[in-house]
């Protein structure tokens, strides 16, 4: 009966792991110092600009669903839900790297904003593509799980 | 020690015996919460989020707890015929809450720090969680039975509405604090 | 062999009365009809409690080191106690 439990356990274990290996947090020397760069610029640049009043004119360092989804107006409507919810934003600090594991398409660049109404810390998310562009930004609660 | 002292070391610890070992108690796994990111919002939640400067996870293990207690002495001044004491209460309900360092302790080890969504390691965690909790809920009955003496019905429905008092209390509380 | 005095007929459950008292050294024996104080009535391990609890001055806290328990418990025992004294007493 306990050799059962620990097959069945094992198992469980091979299968939740082959679910979640979709993608993979790289370690501090494995993460792209330039790539990392990029996302950091942008999602400071953006918040920064966004809580000076001013509206963040995108070049070409994102893909063109992202400039067309992100339009002043958006901008505009966005940090005001920010800071009516968690104040203005103050920092930003890196905190880690997740790719995906197979395909490496794209990588994940989470960081942590603080914002001065909230004592809790928010994720600011910015996902690159292969081609080192801007494909993903959002701004959410912290949790320490990927979601 | 006996299996009879895992779930019930009330008979043996309790007053301010029970209150100091249990003030260490939450002491350190507060201090751990903090260092792994681990939210008690509520007995009966569980969230990791490295997010928050220590005083939220304080005040988060200090509302689960002072609330609990509040409402089982309650329970035991209306319903107990006993001279029941609040050191008592405070004390062996402290102590009946170390079982949940368990989770927190297990995400020092650096793959349970960050994790993705339904992936083992949330699974394994989550697990450990509602061991530590069942365990808990288990030493919590024993406390209030022991230091309300309370029995049957009287000691079942006042627990369960305690507990459940306790939580809406408790989730009230942090939304308005933090 | 410490023997345990029987409380209850084993054959109708009723409580059971002293009939009989009889004196080793003289040999006199006196018959009739007595009821058992209160506390013979009561089970050997609560009879023990009490006299341990007179011992340690009545004191809850020197009884619950002694018998190495903690206050509630030894408190809880006392009430328990003290319910089959009551109810003992409301039988009578």
């Amino acid at each position: 009966m306990k050799s059962l439990s620990l097959v069945l356990g094992i198992c469980l274990i091979v299968a939740f792991n082959a679910f979640s290996q979709d993608f993979k947090k790289l370690s501090d020397p494995e993460t792209d110092k330039n790539k990392l760069k990029i996302a950091q610029n942008f999602a400071s640049d953006f918040l920064t600009k966004l809580k000076n009043g001013e509206e963040y004119k995108f070049k070409d360092e994102a893909i063109d669903p992202i400039k067309n989804q992100f339009t002043a107006e958006t901008q505009k409507l966005v940090y005001q839900q920010l800071k009516t919810q968690f104040g203005d934003f103050q920092s930003l600090e890196y905190a880690e790297t997740w790719i995906q594991s197979n395909s490496k398409a794209i990588t994940i660049y989470r960081f942590k904003g603080e914002f001065d109404k909230s004592t809790k810390k928010l994720e600011i998310r910015v996902v690159l593509n292969e081609a080192d562009k801007i494909a993903g930004f959002w701004i959410k609660p912290w949790s320490d799980m990927l979601k | 020690m006996n299996n009879r002292f895992l779930y019930n070391p009330f008979t043996k610890i309790a007053g301010i015996k029970s209150f100091i070992i249990g003030i260490a108690g939450l002491i350190i796994t507060t201090f751990i919460c903090f260092i792994t990111g681990t939210h008690f919002n509520g007995l009966l939640n569980i969230d990791f989020a490295k997010d928050s400067p220590f005083w939220v996870y304080l005040i988060e293990n200090l509302s689960n707890w002072i609330f609990i207690s509040i409402f089982l002495h309650l329970s035991g001044l209306i319903l107990s015929k006993s001279k029941i004491r609040v050191i008592d209460t405070l004390g062996t309900s402290l102590l009946a809450r170390i079982p949940l360092i368990i989770a927190p302790l297990t995400r020092t080890i650096p793959i349970f720090q960050s994790f993705i969504i339904q992936s083992w390691e949330m699974y394994f965690i989550t697990g450990l969680y509602l061991a530590s909790l069942i365990w808990t809920i288990i030493l919590l009955f024993n406390a209030f039975r022991i230091s309300c003496n309370l029995r049957y019905e009287k000691l079942i429905i006042s627990f369960i509405i305690s507990m459940l008092l306790s939580e809406v209390c408790t989730k009230l509380a942090l939304k308005f604090l933090i | 062999m410490n023997k345990r005095l029987p409380l209850k007929c084993p054959s109708c459950e009723n409580q059971l009365q002293v009939q009989q008292l009889h004196c080793e050294k003289c040999e006199t024996v006196v018959t009739g009809i007595y009821s058992l104080p209160v506390i013979s009535q009561l089970p050997i391990e609560d009879q023990r409690f009490i006299l341990d609890f007179v011992k340690a001055s009545g004191s809850l806290k020197i009884t619950a080191q002694n018998m190495k328990l903690s206050y509630p418990t030894v408190r809880n025992i006392l009430d328990d106690i003290i319910n089959r004294i009551n109810l003992l007493d409301t039988n009578e």
